[in-house]
């Protein structure tokens, strides 16, 4: 599976997320509501859509379960932060 | 990309939501807060996960751009409903007719220690 597409939005607050937007999977299939965050480091990473449950914890509603995944999702969305 | 696991919880309501799972995509990118809803007409669709904006218009987090795409996940998800209510009615069934079995063999052996005791 491949990262067809990345659309971001700089965020305006200056808080821990940095940018909001989505990507597309092989060109069909989309995820919305994806951020960019920082972390106290410094760090970048790529935050995916979650809801708050019943217990009040927050879970992901959709996420890479393969690691290969994962890194491509990450390195293509962080490319696509550094162009802003 | 095809569907690779689909889970189901049948919920016990009347409301329009039947089913609550998740799915998965070539083993490797997971949605969950999938629903099944039932329409009046008693047809099934599956509900992608979707969240309430900040002007209370709603929005959906994950879904499928293409037809085919779109036939082939909501196929797998309804697939797997049908399947699951049809055990749950077979479990049903079979567990009405072991308590029917049971009473009758209650009846059936009730009566016969009263009477060795009456004697």
């Amino acid at each position: 599976m491949q990262v067809t597409e990345v659309r971001l939005t700089k965020a305006p607050s200056e808080d821990s997320c940095l940018a909001y937007g989505s990507f597309t999977l092989d060109g069909d299939f989309v995820v919305c509501g994806i951020r960019v965050l920082k972390t106290k480091d410094g760090n970048l990473f790529v935050g995916y859509p979650s809801k708050q449950n019943s217990r009040g914890e927050y879970k992901d509603v959709c996420f890479p379960m393969a690691r290969s995944l994962r890194e491509d999702i990450s390195v293509r969305v962080l490319e696509e932060y550094e162009k802003l | 990309m095809q569907v690779s696991e689909v889970r189901l919880n049948l919920l016990k309501t009347d409301t329009a939501v039947k089913a609550i799972g998740s799915f998965a995509l070539d083993g490797a990118f997971a949605v969950r807060g999938v629903r099944v809803m039932e329409d009046k007409n008693g047809h099934n669709f599956v509900a992608f996960p979707s969240r309430e904006k900040q002007d209370g218009s709603y929005e959906d987090i994950a879904f499928p751009l293409s037809k085919e795409l779109y036939a082939s996940i909501t196929g797998a998800i309804i697939d797997e409903y049908k399947q699951q209510v049809e055990k749950q009615e077979q479990a049903q069934n079979q567990e009405a007719s072991q308590e029917q079995t049971q009473t009758e063999a209650e009846s059936a052996a009730a009566p016969a220690p009263k009477k060795g005791k009456s004697r």
